[in-house]
This record gives C-alpha cells, sequence and structure tokens, in this order.
C-alpha cells in the first residue's frame, strides 16, 4: 500500500474522530447529527480500505442516506428542538467523562495491547489477497448458504420494525 | 511514516473503534435530548461495525466479521427507524423529548 | 360403510348445534339446516338399502375401546362402543331417514310462524340424530344413550307450547313414566355386564347359548331371565306397553310432526326393535318371552277398547299407535320377530301418515274434536285420500300394507297357540284387529263424512300447502302393499323391488342371530302353514266385521251411538277413564305410596340427618374454628401476613432511592460498577 493512499486512510480516521467528538459534546443537536454524517462517511472509507467493499456501500446507503436523514427529518418536524441548547448544566458532562474516563477506557486499553500483540504473532497469511477480492458476490453465497437463519431473522425484524414505526408514529385522535 | 503506519494498521482500526465507543458513551450520558442519546447509539453500533471489519481482515481474513457488521447495519436502521417513531409519539404525547420527563411509571 | 354411517348420525347433530346456538338469526330461522341434515342423512341411508336389497345382507361394524374401568378381578372392563350396520339397522336407518325427512317437511308448513320455530327443529334434529345413533350403535350402551337423548327430546318437545300447563304436565309425566321402564333398562345392562363382560350384540348373540351363562343367578334368578325381564320393562316404559302405557295419550299434547315422528313413527318403537335386537337373549331367558307376549297382547286389546270412546282425533290415534305397538310385541312375545319387524316398518309408514293427516286436518280446522269436524271429505280431498289408504292399511285390508304384516303377526301368534297353548292371546290378537277397524273407520266418518257439524270450523277448512301434502302422499304410497310384500306378478315393479327382499334379509339376520327360521323345521313349518291360511281368513273376517259395525254406527246411522253408550254404561265409564290407570298411579301410589315414603325419609333427614350429622358436625366445626382463628389471627395475621407487606414497603422505600426511572442513570451506574471492578481486579 502506497503512503498516498495510507494518507487517505489516516485522514479519514481524523473525520471520523473529528466528527465523533462533535456527535458527542456538540450542544445542538442539529449540527450533531449532520457530524455523525461525516463520522459515518469516514467509517465507510475505513471499511473499503479494511477490504469490505461491500460493507462500505450498505453504511453509505443505510447509514448516511438514511439513518442520518432519517434522524435529520426527525429534527426538522420537531423544529423547535434545535434552537433548544439540551445541555444546560455545563457539570453535566464532567460526571460522564470522568466516568468514562475512570472506567471504560484503562479497560480498552488493556484489551486492545493484548488484542494486537496476540494477532500480530500471527498474522493470516493472504491479507493482501483478501483484501483485493470483490466481496459482493462472497457475501451474497454467504448469505443464502451458511448465514440465511440470521438473514431470515433481519428480514422479519425488518418488517416488524416497520409495521411497529408505522403503527407509533400514526396520527393520533 | 510510523505514525502512518501505525494508524493504517489493526491498531489504528481498533484505535478509532474505541474512540468512537467512548465518545458513543459520553454522548448518551450527558445528554438530555432522546435524539442525541439515538445518535450516541448509532455511534456505539458503528464502533462495533469497524471492530469487526478489522478482526475480520487482521485476525481471520474471511468474511464472517463482515457478515456480522452487515447485520449490524441493517439492525441499526430497525432501530433508528423505531426509535425515532417513539420518539415522534413520546413528543406528540408529552410535548417534550427529554428522556428524563418520560417517567410516567416512576413512583 | 361404517364411516359414512356414521355422518348419518352426525349429521342431524351438526344441525342442532346449529339450531340451537344460530338457529334465531338465520334466515327463516334456519329449518333449511335441519331439513338439508335429515335429508342428507337419507341420502346417505339410501345406498346402503338399496345394497341390502341386492345383496340381501349387508354387515359392516367398527368400535373402539371408550374408557376401561378397574375391577374387582384385576382384569378391566373395558367399554366398548362402536356402530354396526347390519340387516337390520339399514332397513331401520332408511324408513327413519325416510320418515323424518316427510316429518321434517310437513313440519316448515304446519309450524311455521310458531314462537321458538328454530328451537323445534333444533329439537327434532337431536332427536333424529339420537334415533339414528340408536339403529347403529352395535352395543348396548351407546343405545341406552340415544335412548335416553331420544326421552329428553320427548320431554323438550311435549312441552313445546311451555305456556300450556297440560303441556308441561304431560312432559312431565311422560320423562317420569319412562323413567321407570329406563332405570330398570339400565339395571338391565348392568347385570348384561356383569354376566357377560360386554354389550356388544354380535358377542352377546354368540355367547348366550352357553351353558356356563345359563347357571350364573342374580336375586336368585337365572341371570338371563333377570337380564330379559329388565330389558322388557325397558320395552315396556319405551313403547307405552301395558302398565305404562299412561304417558303416551298425554304426549299427544306436543305439536302434532312431533307426535308423528316421537310417538308413533320412531321412538315407540325403538322399544320394540330393542325386544327384536335382544330377542337371541330373550329365547333363552325363560318364560320373559311369554310374559312379552301376554303384555303386547293386553295392551293391544285394551288400548284398541279405549280408542273406541275417545273423541279426540289424536287421542285416537294415540290409542291406536299403543295398541298396534303391542301388536308387535305381541309377535316378538310368540317368537315371530320377522313379523313383529315388518309391522314396525310399515306401521311407522301409515301411522306417520295418520298423523300428519290428522295434523293436516287440525291445522285446517283448528280443533282436535272430531264432534266438530265432519264433512271435510270435499274441503280437503288429497289429506282424505292419505288418510283413507293408512286407514285402510292400519285396518288390515287387502292390498295395503297393514295386511301383510299384521296378519303374519297374527299367523305366528296363532301358530304359537296351536303349539304351545296359550290360546288367549290369538283371541286377543282377532279381536283387536276387529276393533282397530272399528274405531278407525269411526274416526274416518266422524272426521271426513257426513254433514259439518261445526259450520263455522267447517267453512274455514282448506286444503293445506304442498309442502304438508306431499309428505302425506308419499306416506300413503308407502302404505300400499307392494312395497312390502313378496312378489306381485307385474314384472316391470317386481325387477325394481326384488322378490322378498325383506324375507331374505330378515333370513340372514337370523342366522347371524343364531336363530331358527320357522320354516327350517319341518314340524313348526306345517304349523305355520295351517295357521297362515286359517289367520288370513279370520283377520279378514273380523276386519270386514269391524268396518261393517262401524259403518252402521256412524255413517248410516243404523244404530244409535248413544244407545249403545248407555247399553254399555259401566264399560263405557271404565274406558273413559282409561281403566283408571292414572287415578291409580297418581292417588295411590304417588300420594298414598310415594309421598309417604317421601314424607318418611324427609322426616329422617330432617331428624337424624341434619340434627346429628350436619348439626353435630357444626358443632365440632364450631370448636375448631374458635382454635385456628386466633391461630390465624395471631401468628398467620400478625406476623406472617403484616410483616410480609411492612417488608416489602421497606425495601420498596429503599429501592426507590435509586430506582429514578432514568436510563442515563443506571448506565452511570453500571459503568461505575465496571470501573471499580477493573480497579479491584
Amino acid at each position: 500500500m502506497s503512503n498516498g493512499l495510507k494518507l487517505v486512510l489516516f485522514l479519514a480516521e481524523i473525520l471520523t474522530l473529528g466528527s465523533a467528538v462533535l456527535v458527542a459534546l456538540h450542544p445542538n443537536v442539529l449540527y450533531a447529527s449532520v457530524a455523525l454524517l461525516f463520522a459515518f462517511l469516514g467509517v465507510a472509507v475505513m471499511f473499503v480500505y479494511a477490504g469490505a467493499d461491500f460493507i462500505a456501500g450498505a453504511q453509505v446507503i443505510v447509514y448516511v442516506g438514511g439513518v442520518t436523514i432519517l434522524i435529520l427529518f426527525a429534527i426538522m418536524l420537531t423544529q423547535w428542538l434545535y434552537k433548544l441548547n439540551l445541555r444546560e448544566i455545563p457539570g453535566k458532562i464532567l460526571l460522564p467523562i470522568l466516568v468514562v474516563g475512570v472506567a471504560v477506557v484503562p479497560a480498552l486499553y488493556k484489551v486492545i495491547r493484548e488484542l494486537t500483540a496476540f494477532i500480530e504473532k500471527a498474522p493470516p497469511t493472504d491479507l493482501e489477497k483478501f483484501s483485493s477480492l470483490p466481496k459482493t458476490s462472497v457475501i451474497g453465497q454467504a448469505l443464502l448458504t451458511n448465514y440465511v437463519l440470521p438473514f431470515e431473522a433481519i428480514t422479519i425484524l425488518l418488517l416488524g420494525a416497520l409495521v411497529g414505526a408505522v403503527w407509533l408514529a400514526r396520527p393520533t385522535k | 511514516m510510523n505514525i502512518l503506519n501505525w494508524a493504517t494498521g489493526l491498531h489504528g482500526y481498533l484505535f478509532v473503534g474505541a474512540a468512537m465507543f467512548v465518545l458513543g458513551l459520553i454522548g448518551i450520558l450527558s445528554r438530555k435530548n432522546a435524539i442525541g442519546i439515538l445518535l450516541g447509539i448509532e455511534l456505539i453500533l458503528n464502533a462495533a461495525g469497524i471492530n469487526f471489519v478489522a478482526f475480520s481482515k487482521y485476525r481471520t481474513a474471511s468474511i464472517d466479521g463482515q457478515m456480522v457488521a452487515l447485520f449490524i447495519i441493517l439492525i441499526a436502521a430497525a432501530e433508528a427507524a423505531v426509535a425515532l417513531a417513539i420518539i415522534l409519539r413520546l413528543y406528540r404525547l408529552r410535548e417534550t423529548i427529554d428522556a428524563a420527563e418520560a417517567n410516567l411509571m416512576r413512583n | 360403510m361404517a364411516h359414512s354411517c356414521i355422518w348419518i348420525v352426525l349429521l342431524p347433530l351438526c344441525a342442532f348445534l346449529i339450531q340451537v346456538f344460530l338457529g334465531k338469526k338465520l334466515p327463516r330461522h334456519g329449518d333449511f339446516v335441519s331439513v338439508a341434515a335429515i335429508l342428507g342423512s337419507f341420502a346417505l341411508a339410501t345406498p346402503i338399502f338399496l345394497e341390502l336389497i341386492k345383496a340381501g345382507n349387508v354387515s359392516n361394524s367398527i368400535h373402539y375401546t371408550w374408557m376401561s374401568l378397574a375391577s374387582g378381578s384385576g382384569k378391566p372392563v373395558e367399554l366398548i362402543v362402536g356402530i354396526g350396520v347390519n340387516n337390520l339397522t339399514a332397513i331401520m336407518l332408511f324408513m327413519v331417514t325416510l320418515c323424518s325427512s316427510l316429518i321434517h317437511l310437513f313440519s316448515t308448513g304446519y309450524m311455521h310462524g310458531e314462537e321458538r320455530y328454530h328451537l323445534f327443529f333444533a329439537y327434532i334434529s337431536l332427536f333424529s340424530a339420537a334415533m339414528l345413533g340408536l339403529i347403529i350403535s352395535d352395543n348396548l350402551l351407546t343405545f341406552f344413550m340415544c335412548w335416553e337423548v331420544m326421552g329428553l327430546c320427548s320431554y323438550l318437545l311435549i312441552g313445546f307450547y311451555y305456556k300450556k300447563p297440560s303441556a308441561i304436565n304431560a312432559s312431565l309425566k311422560a320423562f317420569m313414566t319412562t323413567r321407570v321402564g329406563d332405570t330398570a333398562f339400565f339395571l338391565g345392562i348392568c347385570a348384561l355386564y356383569f354376566v357377560f363382560g360386554t354389550s356388544n350384540f354380535d358377542q352377546i348373540y354368540a355367547m348366550v347359548k352357553d351353558p356356563a351363562v345359563a347357571q350364573v343367578t342374580l336375586l336368585g334368578l337365572p341371570a338371563l331371565t333377570f337380564i330379559g325381564f329388565m330389558v322388557m320393562m325397558g320395552t315396556i316404559g319405551k313403547s307405552a306397553q301395558f302398565p305404562l302405557q299412561v304417558w303416551l295419550p298425554d304426549a299427544m299434547e306436543g305439536p302434532t310432526p312431533v307426535s308423528a315422528l316421537i310417538h308413533a313413527a320412531t321412538m315407540v318403537a325403538a322399544g320394540v326393535f330393542l325386544l327384536i335386537r335382544m330377542f337371541p337373549l330373550l329365547q333363552q331367558a325363560g318364560h320373559v318371552l311369554t310374559v312379552v307376549a301376554y303384555v303386547g297382547g293386553c295392551t293391544a286389546f285394551l288400548a284398541a277398547l279405549i280408542a273406541i270412546v275417545q273423541t279426540d282425533i289424536k287421542k285416537v290415534l294415540a290409542y291406536s299407535t299403543i295398541s298396534q305397538l303391542g301388536y308387535m310385541v305381541l309377535g316378538v312375545g310368540v317368537g315371530a320377530f320377522p313379523a313383529a319387524f315388518l309391522h314396525l316398518l310399515t306401521h311407522a309408514c301409515f301411522k306417520a301418515c295418520l298423523f300428519l293427516s290428522s295434523g293436516s286436518v287440525i291445522h285446517s280446522v283448528h280443533t282436535q274434536d272430531m264432534r266438530e269436524m265432519g264433512g271435510l271429505r270435499s274441503k280437503m280431498p288429497l289429506t282424505f285420500l292419505a288418510m283413507m289408504v293408512s286407514t285402510l292399511a292400519i285396518s288390515g285390508f287387502p292390498f295395503f300394507s297393514g295386511f301383510v304384516s299384521k296378519d303374519r303377526i297374527l299367523a305366528g301368534t296363532l301358530a304359537f297357540s296351536m303349539e304351545h297353548g296359550h290360546w288367549i292371546l290369538p283371541v286377543l290378537g282377532f279381536l283387536t284387529a276387529g276393533i282397530t277397524a272399528f274405531y278407525m273407520f269411526r274416526m274416518m266418518y266422524m272426521t271426513f263424512f257426513g254433514g259439518a257439524r261445526d259450520e263455522h270450523k267447517h267453512h274455514h277448512a282448506h286444503e293445506q300447502p304442498f309442502v304438508m301434502v306431499v309428505p302425506l302422499l308419499i306416506l300413503a304410497a308407502l302404505s300400499l302393499s307392494i312395497v312390502w310384500a313378496g312378489p306381485t306378478g307385474i314384472e316391470a315393479i317386481d325387477k325394481i323391488m326384488p322378490v322378498h327382499w325383506y324375507d331374505v334379509a330378515i333370513e340372514n339376520t337370523q342366522k347371524s342371530m343364531g336363530v331358527l327360521a320357522e320354516h327350517e323345521d319341518p314340524v313348526t313349518l306345517e304349523i305355520h302353514h295351517k295357521a297362515h291360511s286359517m289367520a288370513l281368513i279370520l283377520s279378514l273376517a273380523v276386519a270386514a266385521l269391524g268396518v261393517l259395525f262401524s259403518t252402521m254406527v256412524y255413517l248410516k246411522k243404523l244404530i244409535s251411538a248413544d244407545k249403545l253408550k248407555a247399553a254399555f254404561g259401566p264399560l263405557h265409564k271404565i274406558l273413559e277413564h282409561k281403566y283408571y290407570f292414572d287415578e291409580l298411579y297418581l292417588n295411590v301410589l304417588v300420594q298414598k305410596g310415594l309421598l309417604t315414603w317421601n314424607r318418611a325419609l324427609a322426616t329422617f333427614d330432617d331428624k337424624v340427618v341434619d340434627r346429628i350429622f350436619v348439626d353435630g358436625w357444626a358443632d365440632i366445626v364450631m370448636v375448631v374454628k374458635t382454635i385456628v382463628g386466633k391461630f390465624d389471627d395471631i401468628f398467620v395475621d400478625r406476623i406472617l401476613v403484616d410483616g410480609t407487606g411492612q417488608i416489602t414497603a421497606l425495601s420498596g422505600w429503599v429501592l426507590r432511592i435509586v430506582q429514578t426511572g432514568r436510563v442515563q442513570q443506571y448506565l452511570m451506574v453500571a459503568l461505575a460498577v465496571l470501573g471499580i471492578a477493573i480497579w479491584l481486579f
């Protein structure tokens, strides 16, 4: 992988992290959700570099094109919302940061360090070949063979979510 | 160039994933707005997806992890749809989407 | 075949359920459901009957174990129920579904506009189901169940006009009286199980001749005699035989189609059907058959005498039904059960026709009193035609069905007496034949001939709609002898109805029952030949005499009926009071006997059971109650119940502090715990 390509991935990671910070901390929920859109885009680029072209496509279509737009719609529909600064107490942000910093970050750090050390001892041999292989047909076959049961379950779940969402959002009398 | 190599390998993916997870947690914990909480949840789900895709490449070099990432995306979509429907309903009923106000079952 | 058979029963049963629950909401109150169901049963029964005519023998059965009861001896008593088709069954199925269908059709006209119209059809559907179920039962257990359901339907339908007190009383009377017979019958079935270990007819037929069975005794009687006697009691109750005949005339309070279906054509004949099915057992049961013959003979004669003095058209028919049933019982009693069965079939047709015709007349003139009728012949020609044909049939005129069957019974009785004595039986039989002709023609003359006695009612009389007349005509056609007799000589008819189909079928039945047919024994054959020709001449003579006498009195008025009445004063009075049976039962048996016994029991119940057992028990309970109450109050209530509540309230109060209802706070706590865990370990 050339350094230029690596740089693109690095920039995408920066974009992702920066956007994620905005999502988490921006007081205005409208800006936060726009930032979420960019975070999703950055993740999609990262997926491409990890040899997951199909997942990247799905990420763009479902998250960027679907979920984020849906959230934006919801905010727009309840128009008054984005004018509100919903994190009115400054002290409220500190407690979560403290708790997460003390409780979660060390655990994650420990896990990541041990995992990477374990994996780097015996990396898979055909890494480059796997990365360059187009995944669409492979995933398609996997969906209808090994993963047919989760696939069917997901379809039912989606149907249920669809019906449920419509029912929940129906006009009240 | 050392940092570039580090960031574009397994470490970079795991770092971004972990950071997104932490930021998502902070978002969930700090926001009162239900939509804000939803944003945090989306971040966490995506962080999980990044991890799966990364391990799919660097640990096994097979598509199993990618399949899980795909299912995560789909479940997240379903969850977002239902969550937003609930939020709209809550707004219509209570004139607010402050998660702390939805406390009818308290006491 | 047996499987399609079950639908013959289930169709009316389904109709019953539909009618009971939905009948009121259906168009026309759902009468078409019942009619369609019974027509469906008829359609299913016909092929079986046709096969019988063609092949001369049908036989098929299915059964399964209903339940298995533990018994003292260790071997469980298995109650096996099932259905079976044989020659008797096939013929009965055809006859009953046919009569029932026609009567259903007639009812749609007769009951039109009545209150509770849908329930009427529900009841007769249930009745049809029970009757058909009884016929196809191959064991006495389901036979008895259907028998009881029929009793229930009879009760419901007699009391159908529930606003009339007389109808209520009649329905109660019918139910209670038949109960006497039913109880005995049930005891008989129990004894049967005790002796044979089964109630399946075919198995009983196979076992009755076993000498080991004859050895068994019950209550000091040979078991077979006991069973036979109890079965006979069942018949006496159901078929309204002497001395339990009192309920059938009162049962005429029900709607006329019911009288035709239940109290003439089918249900009351079930008693005779029972005797026929149990015939092999009765043959082995000592002198029970002779008793049966005497019961039948007496019933036939005494009921016929009462019929002479009745003025209510339906009562005449009711007594004639009892009388004809007596004939059948007599026939079984003298061993001529093929003749009795044939009479059962012919009687069903012509009696149903008579009743429906009378219903047609009643519907037209709105009275049941024959003294208010008269001269209806021109007004209702078709009804008159049907009723005349069936009257000729019941009177035993040649070329009509009653002649064929009655002649056989009389011949059988005569042959029996030539062999064994008991000369009173044929005398009663022939006398009854004459009296039957007499009172039937009396009824016809009073109803259809002469001038109008009540101008107003006569003026309003009119022929009934087709739906009522057509069943009459069909039944009248079935009362012609060609349907029932042997070869007619007309080739076209003989081809459709093979000669002697009935004799062939019955002969096969006798074989399967293990009963000797009369012509297989050369001695009895000769007697029978002699008896036949004699009975033929005699029965024709007495019938003609009866008609002649009737004509003289009621049509030509050569002899005044009033003078006759005066001449037979005391006898007339006895007949009008029906031999004082009602008075005997009500005043002596019920008032003096049962009520006194009842009072004694009540006193015992009051003084002994209530005072000592019930009240004494109460005292004990009071003491225990006080102790238990204290325990309950102090230990259970104070400590356990209140304590539990207080603990719950306390823990609720504690838990409420952290139960804020805020998801974010919960998550925060969870993470904090996670952090502590990480730093600790």
